[in-house]
């Protein structure tokens, strides 16, 4: 059945984690020139995409904003299962923030061209995790926004999505366009194929440039924020392998060390 | 550089310790206002606070962030704040998000040892899931900040408080169709990990939650609170939140973690660092926790753990 619902898709090339090491000189981190990678909510994001798709019929877009390495993110996001990629190109050399990305991503959605039923963002991105990004947009566009979502299903116009507050689970029902942000727990994105990830690699990515969707001058009057000093906290550990050829040998040397430590039974 | 302090505290009553937060970035001379929604009462005229903003409208909804970015909208209209503070509940960020976005306002979420200086606000955050930690600079006013933890710290008591005045604040709440059908509440809160001396600490190394007493029992024989990974709560939900330890759980200190069957990722990693004495169970004598331990124990758990629980209570009674 021909299906014209779109689901769209929020996807952030951001820092590999753990991949990410500290200058040994300075013990400071680079963070322009650390590796990258798909954000991981944001791949949940993308799996809870398709299977709307796979549910309901419709598009599946995804949507980064970056400069041209974030097209990784895009390809990765098709392997996975999108069917198109838009990159937000932001203006040669400056830089981005939460902020400036949720503006480019707000005035991209919020253009004829970026119509959506549902947009998804992952909860907070592996490298800086604001927690910002999906409310925003939702904010700009006068829309709904239901963050930390563990569950949803689509019918007609109707969402409904189960979110996670700190005291308990909420059923949200609320009518698209919609916003909503989830984590790791909605589902376990699947493994891209050889033919899925040869495939994606084919497809397009279009451009659009951020200047072309925000007024003069093009992003936010104020600077983005800064970050400084980032750093590997350093905690020295002991790193000693308890020794002991058997359960009860290794059992009685551990005792026998966390009481040197101060730290025996009850 | 004196700076006025806007506080939005989505709890009922509003922690006063926001309000000393604010005071404190107000400086000398600055000014602070509360942001609350009373519905019943007038909030406690004390602390700090020069004026209370109080939302009186019945259809408000403390439980929804779109209506405290509303809120917050309309308080910001009115006091000009250059800075806008809330407390770390899921609620209250989605509110800060949704309330900048109006304004188009730089944001700090999870900042602690929050600074305002002439170049901007600064603030001290984790990075890289937890990896690493680093100072965000926001330039500009006004600057909105979420913190990481929920403040603790009151100041003096006996500041007077007769400055204060309470307006009432009529605002303009979403039309959209939005409806809470339902809320499974958690369990009631079990532990406090935060306050644990000693904590024993679960992760997937542990096959089902029938196994899950054998690592009550260790705790027990310790004298040791449970502590968990995200996947034992949120994708399990073996054990309440409360037990989770890390980047989006709790943030521990104890004396001595154990941490019985977990990989060591970043994102736990960061919620155990400032405990004194790590211990780690592990069938893997490759796993990441053993590089963040003293002591490292490398064997299957199923075996370890019982014959630890074992030797640790025959050396209880045998005092
Ligand atoms: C943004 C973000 C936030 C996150 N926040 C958190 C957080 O707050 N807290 C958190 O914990 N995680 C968090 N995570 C998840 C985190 O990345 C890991 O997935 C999680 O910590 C792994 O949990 P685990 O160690 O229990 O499981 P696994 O990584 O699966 O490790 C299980 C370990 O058990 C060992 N094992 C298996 N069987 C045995 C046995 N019989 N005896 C002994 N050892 C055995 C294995 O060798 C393995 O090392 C977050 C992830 C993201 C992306």
């Amino acid at each position: 059945m021909a299906s014209n619902r779109r689901w769209t898709v929020a996807v952030k090339h951001g820092v590999d984690v753990n991949l990410t090491r500290a200058d040994p000189s300075t013990g400071t981190i680079d963070l322009a020139h650390a590796p990258r990678k798909t954000s991981d909510f944001d791949r949940n994001a993308v799996e809870e995409a398709v299977r709307l798709r796979e549910k309901l019929g419709g598009t599946v877009r995804a949507v980064s904003v970056g400069p041209a390495s974030s097209r990784e993110a895009l390809r990765d996001a098709m392997a996975l299962g999108a069917d198109e990629a838009v990159l937000l190109v932001p203006p040669a050399g400056a830089a981005l923030d939460s902020r400036g990305a949720a503006m480019a991503l707000a005035a991209f959605l919020g253009s004829p061209d970026g119509g959506f039923d549902l947009a998804l963002f992952g909860e907070g991105s592996t490298d800086h995790f604001s927690g910002t990004v999906g409310p925003w947009v939702a904010s700009m566009l006068g829309l709904p926004s239901v963050c930390h979502v563990r569950k949803l299903a689509v019918d007609g116009t109707l969402l409904t999505a189960f979110r996670d507050l700190e005291d308990g689970v909420e059923e949200i029902e609320t009518a698209l366009p919609a916003i909503v942000t989830v984590g790791q727990e909605i589902n376990t994105p699947r493994l891209p194929t050889f033919m899925s990830t040869l495939k994606a690699s084919k497809k397009e990515v279009r451009e659009v440039s951020i200047e072309s969707l925000l007024p003069p001058p093009g992003g936010p009057a104020l600077g983005p924020n800064t970050l400084e000093s980032v750093r590997i906290p350093a905690i020295p550990r002991k790193r000693l392998r308890v020794p002991g050829s058997d359960p009860a040998g290794v059992a009685a040397a551990l005792i026998e060390v966390l009481r040197g430590e101060g730290v025996g039974p009850a | 550089m004196t700076e006025r302090v806007l506080c939005v505290s989505s709890r009922a009553p509003p922690s006063p310790a926001l309000s000393w937060v604010g005071r404190n970035l107000a400086g000398e001379g600055g000014q602070v206002a509360l942001l609350v929604a009373d519905l019943e009462a007038p909030p406690p005229l004390s602390g700090p606070v020069d004026r209370t903003y109080r939302v009186t409208d019945p259809a408000f909804d403390r439980g929804r962030g779109d209506h405290w970015a509303a809120a917050i909208t309309e308080a910001a209209r009115a006091f000009k704040p250059t800075i806008v503070v809330t407390g770390p509940s899921k609620v209250e960020q989605e509110a800060l998000a949704r309330a900048a976005a109006g304004l188009s306002a730089p944001v700090i979420t999870k900042g602690r040892r929050v600074r305002a200086a002439a170049d901007g606000v600064h603030a001290e955050r984790d990075l890289l899931s937890g990896n690493a930690v680093g100072t965000e600079t926001a330039s500009g006013r006004p600057v909105f900040v979420s913190l990481a933890e929920e403040p603790t710290v009151t100041g003096e008591a006996g500041r007077p408080s007769s400055a204060t005045e309470t307006v009432s604040l009529a605002v303009s709440l979403p039309t959209y169709r939005f409806r809470r059908v339902s809320m499974q509440p958690k369990p009631a809160q079990e532990v406090d990990l935060e306050a644990a001396d000693r904590i024993v600490s679960v992760g997937r190394g542990l096959q089902r939650k029938e196994d899950l007493p054998l690592v009550e029992a260790l705790a027990t024989a310790l004298g040791a609170a449970v502590g968990c990974t995200r996947p034992i709560a949120a994708e399990s939900g073996w054990l309440s939140d409360d037990h989770w330890v890390g980047l989006t759980g709790h943030r521990v200190r104890p004396s001595l973690y154990v941490a019985v069957g977990i990989s060591g990722a970043a994102q736990h990693l960061v919620g155990m660092r400032d405990s004194k004495l790590v211990v780690a169970i592990n069938k893997d004598a490759n796993a990441p926790i053993f590089d963040q331990a003293d002591y490292q124990v490398v064997g299957d758990l199923y075996t370890i753990v019982p014959e630890l629980t074992r030797q640790l209570t025959a050396a209880k009674g045998s005092r």
